[in-house]
């Protein structure tokens, strides 16, 4: 065993040495018996020294405890919750570098361009996407409800021409507020006579199995 | 909290850390670190140098039991003197206890090897070897050149840091760490042989 351990060791008594050095020192001395015997010696010297009872352990101490201790469970106490991921990162990269990110994002950020006339305050209220839903949906329940042999051709006119169509139905009785599907015979009736001016009139009485019309419920 | 206390505490806090999440290596050193301080703190209430190293081989034990409920509300080394007190308090009781209690019938408790009841406290073998171990460290002591004499005594008696004994001394701090290892060095090469081969516990 060298000087400048020997010299560690007896820094290491006198509470003379930083906690890394320290740390060191200990890792060393379970390692190698001659560095924690030496501390034992300087110890004892101490202790004569200073006319406390005199008392050498021959390392027989450490021995008998260190046993006992693995007999002992480990303690493994509950681990740290884990950092969130945004803490990570702040830790990993360096606060320049994530400046500069930022800083980069601001200038590259796509914004969109003033609409004349539009009140771009409206943009920014927060009810504004609320909003472009409930007309997305306003305009996909339009389009399911409109009837084939009506077509709209222009969508912006498709609220006018619902309108209308809510209007004529009611002017006639046909329409109720809660729409239910015909019976089956009659919607065959109505798809033929969309078609081919035809009806069948499944065996009434008095008439025959098909009949042609011409002017039945023409304005539908 | 002057700066030695310091360090002393940031190591500790090291070491208590290691421990709870599992490291066993890390308490042996805190034994290391400490297990001159509380057998010389047990040997003051027990009065027995071998029971004084058994307490505090309980004291210890105790301690790394304990463990785990160590939040660091005081120092490491103020919290393990409490347990090494209370354990040595309890061993005194008991041996108050057993020594009230126990009619020592010396024919059969000599059979029983080691029976507590039956140790001197201090032999007188071991007495003489621990008075000729201080002889020897006294006499060294005095051959040391006046220095290192000097170091030594204002950091043993005094409790003095180094930084206090270079200003007491007019020199530089790597100046004392050098005088006093080298006393140290000094008194251990006389002492050596006699820790070697006598009874001096």
């Amino acid at each position: 065993m060298n000087n400048n351990l020997k010299q560690q060791v007896s820094e290491f008594l006198d509470d003379e040495m930083d906690s890394p050095a320290a740390l060191r020192l200990l890792t060393a001395a379970l390692e190698d018996s001659q560095i924690a015997m030496t501390l034992n010696r300087y110890a004892t010297i101490r202790q004569a020294i200073k006319n406390d009872g005199l008392i050498f352990d021959d390392g027989s101490f450490l021995t008998k405890v260190s046993a006992q201790i693995q007999r002992e469970p480990a303690y493994l106490l509950p681990r740290r919750k884990p950092p969130a991921l945004k803490e990570t990162l702040n830790k990993l990269i360096p606060f320049r570098v994530r400046q500069a990110h930022h800083e980069r994002n601001q200038l590259l950020a796509v914004r969109p361009e003033p609409v004349e006339g539009l009140n771009q305050s409206f943009l920014n209220d927060r009810r504004y996407p609320l909003l472009a839903l409930a007309a997305s949906i306003a305009i996909v329940a339009v389009l399911g409800t409109q009837s084939p042999d009506k077509p709209a051709t222009d969508l912006s006119n498709t609220g006018l021409a619902v309108a209308e169509l809510a209007s004529d139905r009611t002017k006639t009785g046909l329409e109720t507020t809660k729409p239910e599907l015909a019976p089956l015979n009659e919607r065959i009736n109505d798809y033929l006579q969309a078609h081919n001016n035809g009806v069948y009139t499944s065996g009434g009485p008095n008439l025959q199995p098909s009949v042609k019309v011409t002017a039945y419920s023409n304005n539908r | 909290m002057n700066n030695q206390s310091r360090i002393s505490e940031e190591l500790d806090e090291e070491l208590v850390s290691r421990v709870q999440r599992g490291d066993k290596k890390a308490f042996d050193m805190l034994v290391i670190k400490y297990q001159h301080k509380i057998i010389q703190l047990v040997n003051r209430y027990v009065k027995d140098p071998h029971e004084a190293q058994d307490v505090a081989q309980e004291a210890f034990i105790k301690a790394y039991r304990a463990l785990n409920n160590f939040r660091g509300d005081s120092a490491f080394y103020t919290w393990l003197y409490r347990i090494a007190i209370n354990t040595a308090k309890n061993y005194l009781q008991a041996r108050a206890r057993r020594n009230r209690n126990f009619e020592v019938d010396i024919q059969d408790a000599e059979k029983v090897e080691n029976a507590p009841q039956l140790h001197d406290l201090s032999s007188p073998d071991s007495q003489l070897a621990n008075e000729q171990i201080i002889e020897t460290i006294k006499e060294a002591i005095s051959l040391l050149p006046e220095e290192m004499r000097t170091a030594i005594m204002l950091r043993e008696f005094e409790g003095m840091s180094y930084e206090e004994i270079a200003e007491a001394m007019n020199c530089p701090i790597g100046t004392v760490r050098s005088r006093i290892f080298r006393a140290r060095e000094a008194i251990d090469e006389k002492l050596t042989p006699l820790l070697t081969h006598g009874d001096f516990r």
